[in-house]
């Protein structure tokens, strides 16, 4: 990894600040982004991790915008200056594809079945960089020969059915990375491949961020894919961020009980053989009313008094120089229990 | 032809057989006997064998049917022993009639429901939805002997911009015979704008949460294009097999309105010959009908190969 953290520059690319993604049901709102704030610079790569039903996934699509109608947002999400949650419909598809770009959890269900690679990869660019069909179909070849795609031609032809889950997943890449934009948001990259399809995506996927100088969301409830390939990282919890930073702070030495036990239920190979795997227990709590001050408390074994007090409040550690914060109340002290059997380094 | 396409077509071959079979066989089962019905009722028994015999009914099932079949296949589907027509010739005059009627029909139908689908599928659960919802289920509820007369009274009548009743073939000029079409066809139409619509809306719903809809939504295609070029054709599936058996029905005839606007179509001539116990009529009508059901299920299983390529693969296979 670079040392983008060094040099961050003073306006970052993304910045999002007290977003809340509330969304109305039947049942009642699920507050589903609580108060977020995170930033990604430009050039910097942004993990999210935390467990299915988190909020990772609502707040990647609160940042695009790309939700249905009846679901609130408010807050702020201010994209190279310009406020997003505000923006009509027309101008955020200027953006969508364009500037922002995003792939998605499962490749079989993210390209449509029935239209050709063809189409799906050039009507991005048709539209957006006014290129002729000639000019959109050489970028197309491209584009394809860029993310590993064998015999680019003739897959142009192909329809996503007669393509392996991984050729389905680069192709995605290509269609993000047509128009060459800014950000790209990750949502689970990876989660729907074999795990050996997985590292090269994610080789891929780092390789390109740094050749196009692109800003990465990655988004993953797997540690060992957001340690190696970002740069700072926030920890989700119950629609809230429960601490972030540097991932090299966060991971090496985690602060909110939350991230400890979530590196703690990471399995590893250096723990004895037939160890228990460490659970977290309980469940997540209700989204649609949570409980007061730190949600995770009601499954804490450290929470006392204090930490339902209602509000979140952070607390800065980064004390190496790198950036690091939390919303403990009774933080780990302990530098690095730290992640087993990921490493942080890179790879 | 694509060899799926082959294979559905001798499926359909074998399906028409059987329906002339049960055709055939529901001829001999029903009661009294056709001889009599052309006899009259002061025929005599003698009288009644001897016909019997010199129609060929007094065969076995089997050889009527081969022999049925067998003339059938060279277009002779009998002469009807009431009007004493030619029951090829008497279909074939009539045919034009009703298949105009008929694609008439689909095309209104088709035209007003895919917009209305659309429009609703893109705004769910708001007043355009529901609004367009009710008025399908206003359609939906009034049977043609109402709508007939309503539409008749409202377009013929009270504002004549089409004529009450009657039939200009279109060798007297296309635009009168479309005015004394359209409002039998819209008739018809009603029903099945309500059928599509609620079927294509049901099925835009589904296809639009679909995640490759949400990704195309992320390369940045408008509403719009996202539901034509990417949701409509993988949710045209129910909305063809229903409209392939909605036009094989109407070509069938339509009794009713045929009757309402005296049309002189199919369905009058089925009337007629039930009516008249012309058995032979019938039985040319219903195995012309079931050729052109299995013609048009062939052609919407050709369709579902044309809209997905997932279909035209696991036939190829």
């Amino acid at each position: 990894m670079t040392a983008a953290l060094a040099a961050e520059p003073a306006a970052p690319l993304l910045e999002v600040e007290h977003l809340h993604t509330y969304i109305p049901t039947v049942g009642g709102v699920v507050k589903a982004v609580d108060d977020v704030s995170v930033a990604v610079g430009r050039g910097e790569a942004l993990g999210i991790v935390g467990e299915s039903g988190s909020g990772k996934s609502v707040l990647a699509r609160s940042i695009m915008g790309l939700l249905p109608p009846k679901v609130v947002r408010s807050g702020s999400v201010q994209f190279d200056g310009r406020e997003l949650l505000t923006l009509p419909t027309a101008q955020r598809e200027e953006l969508w594809g364009r500037r922002i770009s995003m792939i998605f959890q499962d490749p079989s269900r993210s390209l449509n079945p029935v239209v050709k690679v063809e189409r799906q990869l050039t009507e991005g660019m048709r539209k957006h960089l006014g290129v002729s069909r000639s000019e959109a179909r050489t970028r197309a070849v491209r584009l394809l020969n860029e993310v590993g795609v064998p015999d680019p031609e003739r897959r142009l032809g192909n329809y996503p059915g007669q393509m392996s889950g991984g050729m389905r997943q680069r192709v995605m890449i290509a269609v993000a990375l047509s128009c060459e934009p800014d950000l790209l948001i990750a949502d689970e990259p990876t989660t729907a491949l074999d795990v050996t399809i997985q590292r090269q995506i994610l080789d891929l996927l780092e390789r390109l961020r740094q050749t196009h100088g692109m800003s990465l969301l990655l988004i993953s409830h797997d540690l060992g894919v957001v340690a190696g390939r970002t740069d700072r990282v926030a920890v989700m919890y119950a629609g809230q961020v429960v601490e972030a930073g540097a991932t090299k702070a966060v991971f090496g030495s985690p602060r909110h009980r939350y991230t400890e036990r979530l590196l703690q239920a990471t399995p590893s190979l250096t723990a004895a053989r037939h160890s228990r795997l460490e659970v977290i227990a309980g469940g997540l709590p209700s989204a649609m009313d949570p409980p007061e001050g730190c949600r995770f408390a009601p499954r804490c074994t450290q929470a006392d008094g204090e930490c339902t007090q209602p509000g979140q409040r952070w607390r800065d550690t980064g004390s190496s120089g790198a950036e690091h914060r939390h919303a403990c109340e009774h933080p780990a002290s302990t530098p690095a229990p730290a992640l087993r059997g990921v490493s942080t380094d890179g790879r | 032809m694509p060899r799926f396409a082959m294979t559905r077509l001798l499926r359909g071959v074998l399906v028409v057989l059987m329906v002339t079979f049960l055709v055939v066989l529901l001829m001999s089962l029903a009661p009294g006997s056709v001889a009599a019905v052309i006899l009259g009722e002061n025929a005599t028994p003698e009288a009644i064998a001897q016909l019997e015999s010199e129609m060929g009914l007094d065969r076995s099932v089997i050889v009527q049917w081969f022999s049925w079949v067998g003339d059938a296949v060279t277009g002779d589907l009998g002469t009807s022993p009431v009007t004493f027509q030619d029951v090829s010739t008497a279909i074939w005059e009539r045919l034009p009639v009703t298949i105009e009627i008929a694609l008439l029909a689909l095309l209104i139908s088709l035209a007003v429901s895919i917009p209305l689908a659309t429009i609703a599928a893109r705004r769910p659960d708001t007043a355009a939805d529901r609004g367009i919802n009710g008025l399908t289920s206003v359609f939906l509820s009034i049977p043609a002997f109402v709508a007939a007369p309503v539409l008749v009274y409202l377009l013929a009548v009270q504002t004549p911009i089409f004529p009450v009743t009657g039939w200009t073939p279109i060798s007297e000029g296309l635009g009168e015979n479309l005015r004394t079409a359209f409002l039998p066809a819209l008739c018809v139409a009603l029903i099945e704008i309500a059928a599509f619509q609620r079927i294509l809306r049901a099925d835009l719903g589904t296809t639009l949460r679909e995640d490759y809809v949400e990704a195309a939504r992320a390369k940045g295609m408008s509403g719009r294009y996202v539901l034509w070029r990417h949701a409509f054709r993988p949710s045209s599936f129910s909305l063809l097999t229903v409209a392939g058996i909605s036009l094989g029905r109407l070509i069938g005839g339509t009794i009713i309105v045929e009757a309402f606007f005296s049309l002189p179509g199919l369905g009058q001539m089925v009337a007629g010959a039930i009516n008249g116990r012309d058995i032979i009529t019938v039985q040319g009508v219903v195995a012309f009908v079931a050729i052109v059901y299995v013609l048009l299920n062939t052609l919407v299983d050709v369709g579902y190969g044309m809209l997905d390529p997932r279909v035209r693969q696991a036939v190829a296979r």
